[in-house]
């Protein structure tokens, strides 16, 4: 099976921690640590979980102001990738899956494993099969933790993560039915065995089933025991509701196998015409347009759900996406760049030779511009469209970040903007030639508004390269290179497929 | 479709919006701004993720609250902050301690708890919930129009009366829109005011952000730039300064403002409305109320922000002698049988608060539908005999009074 690349390839690349002195409490006692400032590699990319277990805090193991650096590596290695990748689009369906299954990873407990969660479960299936990747993601201790599934016991289940399973990971809110029915026996379809939708009931129900799927993180399970300290999924049968039970109009007998009652509902929810149809939305809306095509949601989500056993499901939609989007005109498929792809496809249209510097340049500079990654508030993941990625709060960082990297305020790399001109070019001419790279087309309208809004004459001489690479910056605050056409041509697919 | 019978109460008469021309006030709408701006803002302090009312302002004597919540999903009587029990029909009522400063606001005669609030939809979604509340509907399936309520008023505003609204008529204290703006171009979301907002590149960075929307204005992207950076171009000019520096914003209140939500929203809020750019609807989120697990601990901490958040701003909107009236509401209440995480589930209904100058404060509001199984939604959750809309008409109808 095909997977998106991972970050392995930073393992080496160096993201500087820095921090002060300070304590912390463990236990009744006060601990100092001192202050630090050091290039470290990025050598949690590729750690397992009881490597990175210890980052949870607990155990107390780990200093608290380092207990962010799985997330902060992560997070560095997503954009040095986003700008080295010859293949954006790839790219952009990790961060399409990364926000399906939204995680908050400023909660330590979901943060410390986010190198393993971004490589095994998004990177190693993204590609790959659909409900292969859900049940990588509901026996992942990141998601164990964050939607609480990992306390969960039998007698008064905690409900969270059974319910955002079906309305966010899986089935979708349009497919749900509880305003209309109050009974499951109501619910059209359900006398056939296939609901068309859930309802509470369901909800309930499916919280049950995932009773006892837990992390190892050192609880105490009666009799003295503890689990282990690594950070792995374990199904606690203890904890688990063996009853029967009854899913979506199918009935789960009593004492099943260990793990079979979560595995079974997995495997209803990722096969249901629902859930296909909730994916194509959100992939049409993604990929191609803030407005989906109706005739392209359908085709999708037919080709999800003919494509369901498959072990490249995933592969095959977005091949779909690819073909089918092509008639449509690259004018009608704009989307709005996220603040890593704006960087990198700036970056890229400069030719600058992109570093990641100490590595300031990936916390508050792009944390500020639009949604970090992984860190979305609440577990819907980050709204998509123009709206929302160009919020007020957000635009004004946006387009700093674009200036600090056209001037090199992060140690980025630097760029020469009078390369390729005569000896002595006018800013008009400057202007055209970067016009060129970053609109593929002439903009001379953009570029001369510009030069008057700061009293550049166009035909002034440009010899000064701090000048221009501001002028260029700020080219790149105009409209129009906020957004692009994200997928690539049926050609240029075919030619990344194949070399793959 | 069959909607589960509503509880008829004398405040919360269900079918009231039965559409737009119901949800827009129109016995209440100002004939211009000015009118408008006399009323001060109209404020939403949303709770996201579903607040547990029954934690916050508790009914430590009903015998059916006291087995369905063990001693750490709830506080002890002698450490709430009232001692008198506020009534409600036959139930009694006490603030949780961390609520202190909404005691005091209460005897002050300047809130008021409106019990057993929520959505007539049974929905126990987070985002169809909220969805439903800011667009101000009672079902998703058919909406009127593309407006969130907030932004529904203003642009009903616009079209009843020519003259575009001046300035700033819809702020969020937060870095993101709320969906009750959807719709509306004259917008700002920013969590913090506090040190002005400047532009990237200074002046001439502004100048050149202007320049370029105006020439690239076919642009999809183009419009909310412009729209953007004139507004906040607009806002950085009313703000107070010396030598071009923003000045810091003064509470005249004796409380501070927490600096956590939802308190730097709200004096965001205070120092647009003393700025006077033509506030009509302001918004601020206060998040982390799904409290499936831990609840103890974390609700603790967000009833103090809370409480101290919203003294901070009574206080100083009555010391600037500012009109304003404040709803506080969330999406849906929680169970009443906690889960073994010590955590509550998803439930029905909640507390809402109102605040104000206007507010008739010092009481209780709403019926209190009891907690006996019979009487709960579904048999499991507090049932909702308010509508959560018919809580922001009545507040409105105070506000524009």
């Amino acid at each position: 099976m095909r997977k998106s690349s991972p970050l392995l390839s930073y393992s080496d690349t160096v993201l500087r921690v820095r921090y002060g002195a300070g304590t912390y409490r463990n236990g009744t006692e006060e601990v100092a640590y001192p202050a630090l400032d050091e290039l470290r590699p990025m050598s949690l990319l590729g750690a397992d979980l009881p490597t990175l277990f210890p980052y949870t805090g607990n155990g107390n193991l780990i200093v608290p102001p380092e207990r962010s650096r799985p997330r902060l590596e992560v997070q560095a290695a997503t954009l040095i990738q986003t700008v080295e990748t010859k293949t954006p689009w790839e790219e952009e369906w990790v961060g399409f899956w990364r926000d399906h299954f939204s995680l908050y990873a400023h909660d330590g407990n979901v943060g410390a494993y986010l190198p393993h969660w971004d490589r095994e479960v998004i990177r190693a299936h993204c590609w790959g099969n659909f409900q292969e990747m859900l049940e990588a993601t509901a026996t992942h201790p990141s998601m164990l933790y964050y939607l609480d599934n990992r306390s969960s016991r039998a007698g008064s289940p905690n409900e969270n993560y059974a319910r955002e399973l079906f309305e966010l990971h899986t089935l979708g809110r349009d497919a749900y039915l509880n305003n209309l029915y109050a009974q499951w026996r109501s619910v059209p379809g359900a006398a056939q065995g296939k609901p068309k939708g859930y309802i509470d009931q369901d909800v309930y129900e499916a919280a049950r089933a995932f009773t006892g799927w837990a992390v190892e993180d050192g609880t105490g399970i009666g009799g003295g025991q503890s689990l282990p300290k690594t950070g792995r999924f374990t199904f606690v049968a203890a904890w688990h509701d063996n009853y029967q039970k009854r899913v979506l109009a199918s009935e789960f007998e009593p004492y099943a196998a260990a793990m079979a009652d979560g595995k079974k509902v997995l495997s209803q929810l990722a096969n249901h015409p629902a859930t296909a149809r909730h994916l194509a939305s959100k992939m049409v809306t993604r990929f191609v347009n803030d407005r989906p095509p109706p005739d392209l949601i359908n085709s999708t989500t037919q080709v999800f759900l003919d494509q369901r056993n498959s072990p490249q499901q995933l592969q095959l939609v977005f091949a779909h996406l690819v073909q089918s989007s092509s008639k449509i005109s690259v004018a009608q498929k704009q989307k709005t760049k996220r603040p890593m792809r704006l960087v990198a496809s700036f970056a890229n249209a400069v030719n600058l030779p992109f570093v990641l510097g100490d590595g300031s340049i990936s916390t508050w500079p792009l944390e500020t511009a639009g949604s970090a990654i992984y860190t979305w508030p609440r577990p819907d993941g980050p709204p998509d469209g123009l709206q929302w990625v160009l919020s007020a709060s957000y635009l004004r960082q946006r387009f700093s970040l674009i200036q600090s990297v056209a001037e090199n305020h992060f140690a980025t790399g630097e760029f020469n903007p009078l390369v390729g001109l005569n000896s002595k070019p006018t800013y008009e001419q400057m202007m055209s030639q970067w016009e060129m790279a970053l609109f593929q087309k002439p903009r001379p309208e953009i570029s001369n508004a510009l030069l008057l809004s700061q009293n550049t004459k166009p035909s002034d001489l440009a010899n000064d390269p701090r000048r221009a690479r501001r002028l260029i910056g700020l080219l790149a605050c105009s409209p129009s290179f906020q957004t692009e056409s994200i997928l690539p041509s049926p050609e240029q697919y075919k030619q990344t497929v194949s070399r793959a | 479709m069959k909607r589960r019978e509503f509880l008829k109460t004398g405040v919360a008469a269900s079918g009231l919006f039965t559409g737009l021309s119901d949800w827009s006030f129109a016995q209440a709408n100002p004939t211009n701004l000015a009118t408008s701006n006399r009323n001060g803002p109209f404020i939403v302090v949303f709770l996201r993720g579903g607040a547990d009312g029954l934690a916050i302002l508790s009914p430590l004597e009903d015998p059916f609250f006291l087995a369905a919540r063990p001693p750490d999903m709830r506080f002890a009587m002698d450490k709430a902050a009232n001692t008198t029990p506020l009534l409600l029909d036959d139930a009694r009522f006490y603030w949780h301690p961390e609520a202190a400063p909404l005691n005091l606001l209460m005897n002050r005669q300047r809130l008021l708890a409106w019990q057993a609030v929520g959505i007539q939809d049974e929905t126990r979604s987070h985002f169809e919930a909220q969805e439903l509340i800011e667009r101000g509907a009672h079902s998703l399936q058919n909406l009127n129009d593309p407006f969130g309520w907030m932004a529904r008023q203003v642009y009903l505003n616009k079209a009843k009366f020519p003259t575009t609204p001046i300035g700033l008529p819809l702020f969020a204290g937060n870095n993101n829109m709320p969906n009750a703006m959807l719709g509306a171009d004259q917008v700002l979301a920013m969590r913090d005011l506090q040190n002005g907002v400047s532009f990237p590149g200074g002046p001439a960075g502004l100048k050149a952000l202007q320049a370029m929307g105006e020439a690239d204005g076919q642009h999809p992207a183009a419009k909310i730039i412009l729209n953007t950076f004139n507004t906040l171009d607009a806002v950085n000019t009313a703000l107070p300064k010396t030598d071009n520096k923003v000045l810091p914003y003064l509470s005249s209140g004796n409380t501070p403002y927490p600096d956590s939500d939802p308190g730097v929203g709200l004096r965001s809020i205070a120092r647009l409305t003393q700025a006077q750019v033509g506030l009509q609807y302001a918004w601020v989120d206060h998040s982390s109320w799904d409290t499936h697990e831990g609840q103890g601990w974390r609700i603790n901490y967000l009833i103090s922000q809370l409480s101290k958040a919203l003294l901070a701003f009574d206080e100083d909107m009555q010391a600037k002698n500012q009109p304003y009236t404040l709803v506080v509401m969330t999406e849906f209440g929680r169970r009443l049988i906690s889960n073994r995480s010590n955590g509550t589930d998803h439930g029905h209904g909640s507390l809402s608060l109102v605040m104000g100058s206007k507010v008739p404060g010092g009481k209780m509001m709403g019926r209190w539908p009891g907690l006996d199984t019979p009487k709960l939604d579904r048999g499991a959750d507090l049932a909702a005999s308010s509508d959560c809309l018919a809580v922001l008409k009545q507040a409105q109808s105070w506000h524009y009074s």
